[in-house]
C-alpha cells in the first residue's frame, strides 16, 4: 500500500531540487502500482513501452488524458473498496467524468485542501459569506454540484449566510449589512464561483448603485473563466471592480478538478496561482509533447501525490497555461508558479458547454 | 417576403422561376465553356496556389477531362435528356464537393439547387468569388438562371421545399444528415443518390518496399501525404490504415522505417494546419484504444504523425479523428481484407502491387465493399464514378427508342 508521508511535505516549502526527488519518486512508485492494479492503465503504458526504472524527473512520468475518465471506469482498487463514487456534472445530457474513491484516497483528498486551505486561512474557522442562494443546497432536486461545493468548503468557515435571496439571484443587501454588522472587526470568508460573484456580486452592486465595505475578507472562487472571458473580463479587471464594489483587496481564484480533488492549485497575493508541495504542474508543446519553456503556453499536465484507487495522478487536462517560474515568486511561497489561459478550443466535437465549471466546483465533494 | 434560405449569389432565381425554365442540352456550348472559364480563371488564381485541392479541381475540369467524361455520357444513337431539378447538399468536410456535384449535373443539362455549408471556408468563399464574377456576364445568364445556391440551418421546411420540387436528389453525408434529409419526402418520380460515411485504407507490398530505390519511396510517401493530410485526413476517401502484404515481419519492419522516414521528410516541409486541439484529440483517441486492446503507438518527431500497430487489420472508424492518425497492420495476403470490408469501406489506395493482381482479386471475390481502387497518390482524385454510382448517368435520363 501507498503511504500518505507526503501529507507532511511543508507545503509551499519545497525547493525545486528537494520537490523533484521526492514527488518523482512518490509517482514513479503509483505509476508501478496502477499499472499492477488497473488493467487498462496498464495496457495503455504497454502501448508506449513505458518502463518506470526509467522515470527520473517529473517529466517522465507518463500522462493520461482526462477526457478518458469520461469514457471508462478505471479504479486500482476492488470494487468493494470503493466508498464514493465522484461524478463531474450532475446534468444528465453530458458524458461525465467517473472518479472511484476508496477510504484512503477520499481521507488524503479532505485531508489535502485542509492544509493548502488553511495555509492561507489559517485554523480558525471564519464567519462565511457565500455568494449564491441558500436554495442550492436546501432542494433536493436540484442539488447540484454547485451545492455540494459551497458545502464542502462551508467547512472552513462558521455563521454561513448567503449573499442572494433565491433563484432569482438577486442580492440580500439587507442580509450582507446584518452580517457585516455581526462581525464587526472580523476576518470574514467568502466564497463564490467566479461568474457568480462577477455576475451577482460585483455587476449587481455597480447596476443598483450600492457598495458594501468588506475590507478585511478573503475571498476563495473557482469555476473556470470562460463566461468572464466571453464578456473581456480578465483577473486584474475581476479584482479592481470587486474592490471598488466591496473594499476587499484579498481575492484568491483556485485551480483544480475533479479527476484530481485534493490538490487545488491557489492564487496567491501576486495573482499567481501555486502548486502546493504534493502536486506539480508542467506545461506541454502540443505538437511534441515536450516541456514548454517558462512564459510558453501550452497544454497543462496535473501532476498528483494522491489518487491511489484510480489511475489519476499525472493527467494531460483540456486547460491552456504558463508557467511563470519556480520558488521564485515575490509571495515567498516556493514551487511552481503559472496562471490559466483558457481551455482548447472546441476540444470536444459533440456540443460542450462550461462542464469545466462543474468539474471544479465538485472537488470539494469530499469534504462532505 | 424573406426567403427562408439565403441565396450565396446576387441575382439568383426564385425557386418558382428556376422550375419553370426547360433543361439545357447535355454538353450545350455555353455550359462547357463557362466550366472551362472557370477551370483557367481558378488555376491562375492566388487560392490555387494556396489551396492544392482548388488547383486539382480545376484540373478535373480541363478541355481534355470534359472530353473525357463527354465521352462516358453520351452515345450514339442513345438519346440522354437533362433529368430535370437536381438538389444538391454538400458536405462540411470537403470544401470543393459541391462544385464537383454541381458541375456535372450542370454538364447533364440540370437545373441545380446547390445547399452549401453556412459556414464558409477559404477555399468556398474563392470559389464564390470567381463563380460571381461568371454569373455576372450575359453569356452564362442561362446557367444562373438555372443555379440556385444556398445557405440554411437545419430547417426541415427548407428540406421538403427543395425535396419537393427536385427531379434527383443528391446527399453528401455523413449519415446524420443523410437521414435528417430523407425525412424530407420526394416527388413520386425522384430519384437519389447518397453518400453516406466512407473510410479508406491503404495496401503496401512489403517487399516491393524493400526494393524500391530511395526516389520511388519518395514518390510514394509524396503521394500519400497528398492522400492523406489534405483535408486533415478527414475526407472519406483519406486513408487511415496502412496494411503491409507480406509475411516476414523483420522485412516489414524494414519497409515501414523506409516508407515513414520519407513521409516523416514530406511533413517537415509541410504546414499541417493542426492545432492544439487536433493533437489532444487525436492523443485522446490513440489512447482510448490502448486502454481496451494490445496495441504499440509510435511517435515520430512530432506529434503531425502518429502510428498505433494493431496486432489484426482494423479501422476504429468511430475513434478516429484525423490529423494524421495512422493504423497499421500485417496481412499475408489479399484475402484477409474480406472480413475488413464492409459497405463502410470506400478507397484502397495501393503501392509496389501491379494493377492486375487488384484486379483478380476483386473480380473473384464477392468483397462487400470498396467503392474504388487507386494507385498511391490518387485518393483524392474525384471521379464522375463515385462511391459505386456512376454520377452522370443518374443525372441524365434516357428516353429509349424502339
Amino acid at each position: 500500500m501507498l503511504d500518505q508521508e507526503y501529507l507532511n511535505w511543508p507545503i509551499y516549502g519545497l525547493t525545486k531540487e528537494i520537490k523533484g526527488k521526492v514527488l518523482t519518486a512518490r509517482l514513479r512508485e503509483m505509476t508501478a502500482f496502477h499499472i499492477e492494479h488497473c488493467a487498462e492503465y496498464a495496457s495503455l503504458l504497454m502501448a508506449y513501452s513505458v518502463d518506470t526504472g526509467t522515470i527520473v524527473s517529473l517529466e517522465d512520468v507518463p500522462f493520461f488524458p482526462v477526457r478518458l475518465f469520461k469514457s471508462y471506469s478505471l479504479r486500482s482498487v476492488p470494487q468493494s473498496e470503493i466508498i464514493k463514487e465522484l461524478t463531474s456534472s450532475g446534468t444528465t445530457s453530458q458524458q461525465v467524468s467517473r472518479i472511484y474513491l476508496d477510504r484512503y484516497t477520499a481521507a488524503a483528498q479532505t485531508k489535502a485542501l485542509v492544509r493548502i486551505v488553511q495555509s492561507f486561512l489559517g485554523k480558525q474557522r471564519l464567519p462565511m459569506l457565500i455568494i449564491d442562494h441558500p436554495g442550492v443546497v436546501k432542494d433536493r432536486l436540484s442539488f447540484s454540484a454547485r451545492g455540494a461545493g459551497i458545502l464542502g468548503l462551508a467547512n472552513f468557515g462558521r455563521d454561513h449566510t448567503y449573499a442572494l435571496h433565491d433563484e432569482s439571484m438577486s442580492l440580500d443587501l439587507d442580509g450582507i449589512r446584518n452580517f457585516l454588522a455581526r462581525h464587526k472587526q472580523e476576518r470574514i470568508l467568502l466564497f463564490g464561483f467566479t461568474f457568480m460573484v462577477w455576475k451577482y456580486l460585483v455587476q449587481a452592486l455597480e447596476q443598483a448603485g450600492e457598495k458594501i465595505q468588506i475590507p478585511d475578507a478573503f475571498l476563495m472562487h473557482s469555476g473556470g473563466w470562460k463566461k468572464l472571458q466571453d464578456e473581456a473580463v480578465d483577473n486584474t479587471t475581476f479584482k479592481k471592480r470587486l474592490m471598488d464594489a466591496t473594499g476587499t483587496p484579498s481575492v484568491h481564484n483556485f485551480y483544480g478538478m475533479v479527476e484530481q480533488v485534493g490538490s487545488v492549485f491557489m492564487e496567491c497575493e501576486h495573482g499567481y496561482l501555486h502548486a502546493p508541495a504534493f502536486a506539480d504542474i508542467l506545461v506541454r508543446d502540443a505538437k511534441t509533447w515536450q516541456l514548454c519553456d517558462i512564459e510558453q503556453p501550452g497544454v497543462i499536465q496535473v501532476l498528483s501525490a494522491l489518487p491511489a484507487s484510480y489511475p489519476g495522478h499525472s493527467l494531460l487536462t483540456e486547460d491552456i497555461g504558463i508557467v511563470h517560474g519556480e520558488d521564485n515568486c515575490p509571495c515567498g511561497r516556493l514551487g511552481k508558479y503559472f496562471s490559466i489561459l483558457g481551455r482548447l478550443p472546441r476540444a470536444e466535437l459533440r456540443g460542450c458547454s462550461d462542464t469545466h465549471a462543474a468539474d471544479v466546483i465538485n472537488q470539494a465533494n469530499t469534504l462532505l | 417576403m424573406t426567403l427562408p434560405y439565403s441565396p450565396v449569389f446576387d441575382n439568383s432565381p426564385a425557386l418558382e422561376d428556376l422550375i419553370r425554365l426547360p433543361t439545357l442540352i447535355p454538353f450545350g456550348e455555353t455550359v462547357v465553356s463557362f466550366i472551362e472559364t472557370f477551370s483557367t480563371r481558378l488555376l491562375a488564381s492566388s487560392g490555387a496556389r494556396r489551396f492544392p485541392e482548388l488547383a486539382s479541381l480545376a484540373f478535373w475540369m480541363r478541355h481534355s477531362s470534359l472530353a473525357r467524361l463527354r465521352k462516358h455520357m453520351l452515345t450514339d444513337n442513345r438519346i440522354f435528356v437533362a433529368r430535370g431539378t437536381a438538389f444538391h447538399v454538400a458536405p462540411a468536410n470537403v470544401d470543393t464537393i459541391f462544385v464537383y456535384s454541381w458541375f456535372i449535373s450542370l454538364l447533364c443539362g440540370n437545373r441545380n439547387i446547390v445547399r452549401v455549408s453556412s459556414k464558409p471556408s477559404p477555399q468556398s468563399l474563392l470559389i464564390f468569388e470567381l463563380i460571381a464574377e461568371l454569373f455576372s456576364q450575359d453569356e452564362f445568364s442561362a446557367i444562373r438562371e438555372r443555379s440556385l445556391v444556398v445557405r440554411y440551418g437545419h430547417d426541415s421546411l427548407v428540406n421538403d421545399l427543395f425535396s419537393r420540387y427536385c427531379d434527383i436528389r443528391v446527399i453528401w453525408g455523413g449519415d446524420e444528415s443523410i437521414r435528417e434529409i430523407r425525412k424530407s419526402p420526394l416527388s413520386a418520380t425522384a430519384c437519389e443518390m447518397t453518400f453516406a460515411n466512407k473510410y479508406s485504407f491503404a495496401v503496401f507490398d512489403t517487399i516491393s518496399f524493400l526494393n524500391a530505390d530511395d526516389e520511388q519511396i519518395k514518390s510514394w510517401a509524396d503521394g500519400f501525404y497528398n492522400d492523406s493530410f489534405w483535408f486533415a485526413q478527414m475526407a472519406c476517401s483519406s486513408p487511415r490504415l496502412v496494411l503491409w502484404l507480406g509475411e516476414d515481419k523483420p522485412h516489414i519492419i524494414t519497409a515501414q522505417e523506409r516508407f515513414w522516414r520519407f513521409l516523416e521528410d514530406r511533413l517537415s516541409l509541410a504546414v499541417t494546419g493542426f492545432d492544439l486541439t487536433d493533437y489532444v484529440n487525436k492523443r485522446v483517441a490513440v489512447d482510448s484504444l490502448a486502454l481496451q486492446s494490445k496495441v504499440s503507438i509510435i511517435q515520430a518527431s512530432t506529434n503531425d504523425l502518429v502510428r498505433v500497430w494493431l496486432d489484426k487489420p482494423a479501422l476504429y472508424s468511430e475513434l478516429h479523428c484525423g490529423a494524421g492518425l495512422f493504423f497499421e497492420s500485417s496481412i499475408n495476403e489479399l484475402d484477409e481484407l474480406l472480413p475488413l470490408l464492409s459497405r463502410q469501406i470506400q478507397t484502397v489506395i495501393y503501392a509496389g502491387m501491379p494493377r492486375e493482381q487488384m484486379q483478380n482479386f476483386l473480380s473473384t471475390r464477392q468483397v462487400a465493399g470498396i467503392d474504388r481502387v487507386v494507385p498511391v497518390g490518387k485518393a483524392l482524385d474525384f471521379d464522375y464514378i463515385w462511391d459505386g454510382y456512376d454520377m452522370p448517368k443518374l443525372l441524365l435520363r434516357e428516353i429509349s427508342l424502339w
